[in-house]
C-alpha cells in the first residue's frame, strides 16, 4: 500500500515546493497515517552540543538521529519503534533537512568535521 | 563524612527518590473539589485549579495552622494576596495562563523525568524575563536573550508564548527551542547529569569548550587575541596546560568563568 494516496500527494509535492519560503521550525510533512503519532523536527533553538540532528517525536517520546553520522544519538527510546515509513521519508529528504539545520545554525554545519580548524 | 554530612546524603538520597515517584494529577473544577484541595495531606497530589477564582474557596476552606503537603497549579492569575498562604499550606505552587494541554500535563507529573520538562510559564515583558515551570513544578527563569533568533532570522515572538511536545519544546509564535538547549545553558545541575551520562564518553576541558562554542554559536574566529589554530589545539586536547590569560579570554567571551569551563 503506497505510503501517501495521490491527492495527499499533491498537498505533499506542494508542500514541499514552499520549503525554500517556510521560515519556521521545520516540521517535515508526514502522512495522514503517520502524522497523529509521529512528527520530525529541526527546532530554531537546538542542543548544539551534539551532533547536527532531527529530532523524531511520538507523544513524550523523542529520538534525536545525527545528520552527519546518521546514528542516534540516544540509546533510549529503543530505535527500532520508530517505523520504517518514518526513517524511510528522513532518509527521501535527507537533504533538505541538512539545509535546514544549516541555514538555521551555519556554525555548526552538518558537513564540518571535528576538529576542523576552519570554525 | 561528618554525622551530618551523612543525613544531608540520606535526605537528599529521599528526596531524589521522592522526585521520581509519579504525581497524580486532581483537577480541581468545583467548589467541593476546591474544599478536598483544601483538606487533602496526600504529598503527591498535583491539584489543578481550572479557574482563579477556586483558588479563592480553596484558601478559604484552609484550617489553621495548616500542615504543608502536595502541589497546587492554578490556570490563570491569581490574586497575588493568595500567595502567601497558598505557599504556607502546598510544597509548591505554580501558576499561569499558559500551561500543557490537559493529557500532556498530566503525562509529565507522572514521569519521572519531569524535572527535565516544563510544564508551562510567565512571559513578563518588563523585565524580559520569562519564568518557566518544571514538572516538578519548581521555577526555572531564563532571561530573553536565551532564545537568539536562528541565523536565518526566525525570531521568537515572546507575546505568543507555549508549552508542546509533553513539555519538551518551547513555542514563542513561529520560533520553537529545545528544552534540553535551554537546561544546557542555563542550568548546572542538568550539564552535570549530562556530564555524568558522558563520563565514558568525552569529558575533557577541550571538549567542554568546543561544546560550549557550539552552543553560544561562535567560531574559533570569534575570540579576539586567540589565534583559532591554538583553540583549535585546546579544543583537541593537544595543549598538555593552556596559559591562564587564554583560558581568561575563552571563557570571557563564552560567558562563564574559567573555573565553569569544564562542567559544559
Amino acid at each position: 500500500m503506497p505510503l501517501f494516496d495521490p491527492i495527499e500527494k499533491r498537498a505533499y509535492n506542494a508542500l514541499t515546493r514552499e520549503w525554500r519560503e517556510i521560515s519556521m521550525p521545520f516540521d517535515l510533512p508526514l502522512p495522514k497515517k503517520l502524522r497523529s503519532l509521529w512528527k520530525v523536527k529541526v527546532q530554531d533553538k537546538e542542543a548544539l552540543y551534539e551532533e547536527p540532528h532531527v529530532t523524531i517525536w511520538r507523544k513524550a517520546s523523542k529520538w534525536r538521529y545525527s545528520l552527519r553520522s546518521r546514528a542516534f544519538l540516544d540509546k533510549k527510546p529503543d530505535p527500532g519503534e520508530i517505523p520504517k515509513e518514518v526513517m524511510d521519508l528522513i532518509h527521501e529528504n535527507f537533504d533538505e533537512l541538512i539545509r535546514q539545520w544549516d541555514e538555521r545554525f551555519p556554525t555548526n554545519r552538518v558537513a564540518e568535521e571535528d576538529g576542523d580548524d576552519s570554525n | 563524612m561528618t554525622p551530618t554530612d551523612l543525613m544531608s546524603n540520606e535526605q537528599s538520597k529521599a528526596e531524589t527518590a521522592f522526585n521520581r515517584e509519579p504525581l497524580a494529577a486532581r483537577w480541581v473544577d468545583r467548589m467541593s473539589d476546591a474544599e478536598q484541595a483544601a483538606h487533602s495531606q496526600d504529598r503527591h497530589t498535583v491539584w489543578i485549579v481550572r479557574r482563579a477564582q477556586l483558588a479563592d474557596r480553596l484558601v478559604c476552606e484552609l484550617e489553621w495552622p495548616t500542615k504543608r503537603s502536595g502541589y497546587v497549579v492554578i490556570m490563570g492569575s491569581p490574586r497575588p494576596e493568595l500567595l502567601p498562604a497558598l505557599m504556607r499550606r502546598f510544597e509548591r505552587v505554580a501558576y499561569s495562563t499558559d500551561f500543557l494541554p490537559r493529557q500532556e500535563l498530566e503525562d509529565v507529573l507522572q514521569s519521572s523525568d519531569r524535572r527535565e520538562r516544563f510544564v508551562g510559564g510567565i512571559v513578563d515583558r518588563s523585565t524580559k524575563t520569562i519564568t518557566l515551570w518544571r514538572g516538578d513544578l519548581t521555577p526555572f527563569v531564563v532571561p530573553f536573550s536565551a532564545f537568539t533568533p536562528t541565523a536565518n532570522d526566525i525570531r521568537p515572538n515572546f507575546g505568543k508564548f507555549s508549552v508542546s511536545d509533553y513539555g519538551h519544546t518551547l513555542r514563542f509564535g513561529p520560533y520553537e527551542a529545545a528544552t534540553d538547549a535551554v537546561l544546557y545553558e542555563y542550568d548546572p545541575e542538568f550539564r552535570r547529569r549530562l556530564n555524568e551520562k558522558r563520563r565514558l564518553e568525552e569529558q575533557t576541558l577541550g571538549a567542554s569548550i568546543r561544546r560550549l562554542r557550539k552552543q553560544r554559536q561562535l567560531t574559533r574566529n570569534d575570540f579576539h587575541g586567540v589565534d583559532p589554530k591554538t583553540l583549535s589545539r585546546i579544543e583537541r586536547n593537544e595543549v598538555h596546560k593552556p596559559q591562564e590569560a587564554t583560558l581568561r579570554i575563552i571563557a570571557k567571551r563564552l560567558g562563564v568563568s574559567v573555573e565553569d569551563l569544564t562542567s559544559y
